[in-house]
């Protein structure tokens, strides 16, 4: 059917909105000059350079990496256990404990990142690397827990009954049988957590120490305090890598059910 | 031994978990521990201990929530936000619906490519974002200079409200798109066939046939739009995955 001219203009300009500020990044991050002035006055590589050499800047993404490299694996673990084990369930205790072992994903995160700061602080957790990754690792394990638990629900258990019953042992059956299956539901989750977590500011901005700023923090202060354009090369980089992970694991999954769907016709 | 396997396929998943007995519920335990250890220790006894102490100090009554309210200053930062996030839910619906329109009717590259646009404010940096949406804003920015060549205001956007309104719409935009496009493509363009077979003119029939459709769709996207103002990021991106026919 044929659509009004008007609409195609709507949908473009609403595109637009949500892709322009997202661009704007990459010429500011070029810029030659000291200052947020846009367009630049002239063009340099500067404020990468001073992304890789600034010490403060190198930490910054080392510590971000450090946490979310513990937090992610704890995340995944606990969310697909815990995934796992709600599927266990009758429907009804399911649904109200997925909706409660995801609840901080509706708590603003400012509430839990005072409440957790609150008791770190006398646990003496506040400022610390092990603070951060369990903070974060709270955070992120609902991501996990509802990208597994959206796997397993479409699952169809027949096929562990069929494994077992063709003789494989229940490890055997899960092994070969069950992780597979649901192993893209995993690894969505894992990406999320791991965005979820590397992105993560006010927990952050509450628990850093010294010696333990992440670079959201970093890229908070350069804004607020510094005025830094370095963060334009920080934000960049951002983008760029987070966006290749998403995009790379959507593309292998478009592929993977085409490749289903073309094997099953 | 097969038989058994073959009668079981069949039969619902509760009784068979019933079967397994004691042993089973341990695992079932178990396996939920850690996650349950995690929201205790992370949420629950945090989130308690700041109620608890809400109530408790400087003394045990409800003085501090009187002090929140009667100070003047907490109520309407209250309002304010209110106010902001009824704003962007509105905003965010009416750039929406087209928007998730024209993906109920695109053909399905189209589709890909505007469920990837949709997604972006998702997996872009919050810090990223704002800082776009900053050297957009700010003194002698883009948007400043179009202002003050176009109409004349001589103050810049950064730091005001509609700003913030603008910047958050952009944000939560998916939480729009995705709850509506949901409810969209459920309905039957046949229906707005039998409506202008029937005499209706075009906009009538989107008027009074699949606007009315529509409704819950709008509502739930609102709604979301509207609660989840506070929250900074969810995980549609999966939804959108198992929604995506």
């Amino acid at each position: 059917m044929k659509q009004p001219p008007y609409l195609y203009i709507a949908v473009w300009a609403v595109a637009g909105f949500l892709t322009v500020p997202t661009l704007f990044l990459v010429p500011m991050s070029l810029s030659g000059g000291s200052t947020f002035q846009f367009p630049p006055p002239s063009w340099s590589l500067q404020w990468y350079r001073n992304l890789v050499e600034s010490s403060e800047w190198r930490d910054a993404v080392l510590v971000s990496l450090q946490v979310a490299a513990f937090a992610t694996p704890l995340a995944v673990v606990i969310g697909t256990c815990a995934a796992f084990g709600l599927m266990r369930l009758g429907r009804r205790l399911r649904i109200a404990g997925a909706a409660a072992l995801s609840a901080p994903l509706v708590i603003p995160n400012i509430l839990i990142a005072l409440a957790i700061y609150g008791t770190f602080l006398r646990l003496g957790l506040s400022g610390t690397l092990l603070g951060l990754v369990l903070g974060q690792t709270a955070l992120a394990i609902p991501f996990v827990l509802i990208a597994v638990l959206a796997r397993l629900q479409g699952y169809d258990r027949s096929y562990t009954t069929a494994a077992l019953s063709l003789g494989a042992s229940p490890a055997t059956a899960f092994r070969t049988v069950t992780f597979p299956l649901i192993l893209p539901g995993i690894v969505a989750g894992a990406v999320f957590a791991f965005v979820a977590s590397f992105d993560e500011l006010v927990i952050a901005l509450l628990l850093q120490g010294p010696g333990n700023v992440t670079l959201p923090v970093q890229m908070f202060n350069a804004v607020v305090e510094a005025a830094d354009p370095t963060i334009s090369a920080a934000s960049t980089v951002l983008v760029v890598v987070v966006s290749a992970v998403v995009l790379a694991v959507q593309i292998g999954w478009t592929r993977r059910s085409e490749q289903r769907s073309g094997d099953g016709a | 031994m097969t038989t058994t396997a073959v009668l079981e396929v069949g039969r619902p998943a509760r009784p068979r978990a019933a079967e397994r007995g004691t042993g089973s519920r341990t695992a079932t335990l178990l396996l939920l521990l850690p996650a349950v250890i995690a929201a205790l220790a992370l949420f629950v006894y945090p989130l308690g201990r700041i109620v608890v102490v809400s109530l408790t100090e400087p003394t045990v009554g409800l003085g501090n929530y009187v002090d929140l309210f009667t100070d003047g200053y907490t109520l309407r930062v209250l309002i304010r936000t209110l106010w902001v996030a009824l704003a962007v839910a509105v905003l965010d619906l009416l750039m929406a619906f087209p928007f998730a329109y024209a993906m109920t009717v695109c053909r399905p590259r189209t589709r890909a490519v505007l469920f990837t646009i949709v997604l972006i404010p998702f997996w872009t940096s919050a810090l990223a974002k704002n800082f776009g949406w900053m050297i957009l804003f700010q003194r002698g920015g883009l948007v400043d200079r179009f202002l003050q060549a176009t109409l004349g205001i001589d103050h810049p956007l950064l730091g005001t409200t509609p700003a913030v309104l603008i910047a958050m719409s952009q944000v939560l935009l998916p939480f729009a798109v995705l709850p509506l496009y949901a409810r969209l493509d459920q309905i039957d363009r046949r229906l707005l066939d039998a409506a202008q077979g029937l005499g209706a003119s075009r906009t009538r029939a989107f008027r009074q046939v699949y606007l009315p459709l529509s409704t819950p769709g709008l509502v739930a996207a609102g709604t979301l739009t509207f609660i989840s103002r506070s929250a900074s990021t969810s995980p549609p991106p999966c939804w959108a995955h198992r929604s995506r026919p």
